[in-house]
């Protein structure tokens, strides 16, 4: 249960971001870099701009203005599978498969969405029957995620915790360089959790740059090097999960005067 | 496992082909050999727009338009030019193409509803175009002095003059849409496709972008369906803009839906029965519409997934049996 091989993470730079949706500000001038190969955590009550940021960077929504730079090279308002070409990959906070592909076929396809064009366009036109050298990296990381018996089942026919886990695969299905993740363990069960901490460890490990979102405090200070917290758009505090955590803005945030 | 349903699959496709070759050589009457041009037109149509509706999963309503674009530009080449066959399925097929690209692009900015008004707005342009621009349609005079269908080759080839002639061609396009598409189900690009259709948002996270299979899908649909058009215009002798009429897309609706969207063997039922069975209702002419409405609703109840369900169900009912039987003798299932 190891990444096929090791990545150079993306370093992720987000400066003045900012999103209005009918003139509620959403964003509000937030800034923070993550570094190469750095796991943080992006935390803060609901509502607080948290997956409008994941959107805004990961091309979902058009920030309204700010820069977004990975690597140096600015991807602000570029569209979703261009960034994905580039290795920033995201999951979904509610959980998203392709339901009536097979879960092989869901990680084919995400497979094929991170092909460069020319190989991508040899590998459209081939027949869809095993394929050297993607089939044993899916094989491996069904294994790892203890779902290689559902292989052929239609990803839509999985439980929640077991959809979590095809779409997270997917994201991985060639490591990363930067990973967006969404409460990649709400409303999953304590079994998955664990197999999804222990993933997203060994992903960073290998080299992908992680930036959690997630409500689950316990899991961000364990995993985490370092959070940012947003309230109602605005970046309140940035730096180590201990020391935030005790910052009387942070707690005022989450558990009110 | 695989393998021996594919050449079952592969095995049943080529029956069909064998039987609709044999259809004109055993049963001469024209009347039934004109109702298989139908059929085969129908068909052709049917499986080019269940790509759209089916394949990628947008409701197109423009279906009509490429039919008749492609119908106006052999009717013009043929009577203006006396062109071949070739010629005018290839810049009828590529001049759709381009044409529903055109139109894809902003179409598939919308939803799925508004998709569907859009392209139907499309659709209501082409028809206004046929009606007025009289200088190159004619207008309500229509196209005619359309030639006979040429096929040159090597210096020899065919002038399809004969109701049985015209039927081997239109069975050849019908039989290429249907590789084509049957081919597409094969490779990684239905993969792609079926992706866009469940999730375009997902598939872009993955690194697809939906726009861009949406048009091919949109444009090849367009070409199949303008290379039919070509051939009607050569059927029909005269074409007119009722080429364009809404009330081709009801029959392919009927065809598709009521098939089975996404199912190549559904699709193909679904435009041959809905060919034949309104000419069989031609017998009662008063109760003719009534009866027809009669049998789509007792389909539609019955079938919901359409044909393609009742195909599925009834294979595995078969196999099953034949499991029984063999595991009877044998007492050892395979």
């Amino acid at each position: 249960m190891r990444p096929e091989s090791s990545v150079q993470g993306a370093r992720l730079e987000v400066s003045g971001l900012t999103k209005a949706f009918y003139g509620v500000r959403a964003l509000d001038e937030v800034s923070f870099d993550v570094a190469g190969g750095e796991l943080v955590g992006l935390i803060g009550p609901n509502g607080s701009g948290k997956t409008t940021a994941i959107d805004c960077i990961s091309g979902f929504q058009d920030p309204d203005a700010g820069a977004v730079t990975l690597d140096g090279v600015s991807i602000f308002r570029k569209p979703p599978h261009l960034l994905t070409q580039r290795g920033l990959l995201r999951t979904f906070q509610s959980v998203r498969v392709f339901s009536s592909l097979s879960v092989r076929a869901n990680l084919r396809t995400a497979a094929l969405g991170r092909l460069a064009r020319r190989r991508r366009l040899a590998a459209l036109v081939r027949r869809d029957r095993p394929w050297p050298g993607v089939d044993e990296r899916i094989d491996e990381l069904l294994r790892a995620f203890g779902i290689a018996h559902h292989a052929d089942t239609p990803a839509g026919d999985l439980s929640y915790g077991q959809r979590k886990l095809v779409e997270f695969a997917a994201a991985c299905i060639f490591p990363p360089r930067l990973l967006l993740l969404d409460e990649p363990v709400a409303a999953v069960n304590p079994t998955i959790i664990n197999v999804i901490r222990d993933w997203i460890v060994q992903m960073n490990a290998a080299g992908t740059t992680v930036l959690l979102v997630e409500h689950n405090i316990e899991l961000v200070v364990g995993l985490c090097q370092r959070v940012v917290v947003l309230d109602h758009g605005v970046k309140i505090a940035d730096g180590a999960p201990g020391e935030v955590m005790r910052l009387a803005a942070v707690q005022e945030a989450y558990f009110g005067r | 496992m695989t393998i021996t349903r594919q050449t079952r699959d592969m095995a049943g496709w080529v029956a069909v082909l064998l039987i609709a070759i044999a259809f004109p050589l055993a049963i001469g009457t024209p009347y039934y050999v004109s109702i298989g041009i139908t059929a085969l037109m129908f068909i052709t149509l049917a499986v080019s727009f269940d790509l759209v509706v089916g394949r990628i999963g947008a409701l197109s309503l423009a279906q009509p338009l490429f039919f008749g674009f492609g119908a106006y530009v052999g009717a013009l080449l043929s009577a203006h030019f006396n062109t071949s066959f070739w010629l005018e399925a290839l810049g009828a097929a590529a001049a759709a193409g381009v044409l529903a690209v055109a139109i894809g692009i902003p179409s598939f900015r919308l939803s799925l509803h508004s998709f569907a008004i859009g392209t139907l707005g499309f659709a209501v342009i082409g028809q206004i175009i046929a009606q007025n621009w009289v200088s190159v349609t004619g207008g309500p005079l229509c196209v005619t002095g359309i030639q006979s269908l040429r096929l040159p080759f090597l210096g020899g080839g065919l002038v399809a003059t004969t109701l049985q002639q015209q039927y081997f061609v239109i069975l050849a396009i019908a039989a290429l849409t249907v590789g084509i598409v049957y081919l597409i189900t094969r490779l990684r690009l239905n993969l792609a496709f079926t992706a866009v259709r469940d999730d375009p948002l997902l598939a872009s996270a993955r690194g697809l972008w939906p726009l861009r299979f949406r048009l091919g899908a949109f444009g090849l649909s367009a070409a199949c369906s303008a290379i039919a058009g070509v051939f009607s215009a050569h059927f029909q002798t005269v074409i007119c803009p009722d080429s364009l009429d809404f009330s081709y897309m009801t029959a392919l609706l009927i065809m598709v839906f009521i098939g089975g969207r996404a199912s190549l063997r559904g699709v193909v039922a679904g435009a041959v029965a809905f060919t034949i069975v309104p000419e069989l209702l031609r017998v009662t002419v008063q109760w003719r519409l009534a009866i027809y409405g009669l049998i789509l609703l007792v389909v539609v109840t019955t079938f919901p997934d359409g044909l393609e369900h009742l195909f599925s169900s009834t294979g595995r009912q078969l196999r099953s049996l034949r499991r029984q039987s063999l595991g009877g003798h044998a007492g050892e299932p395979s």
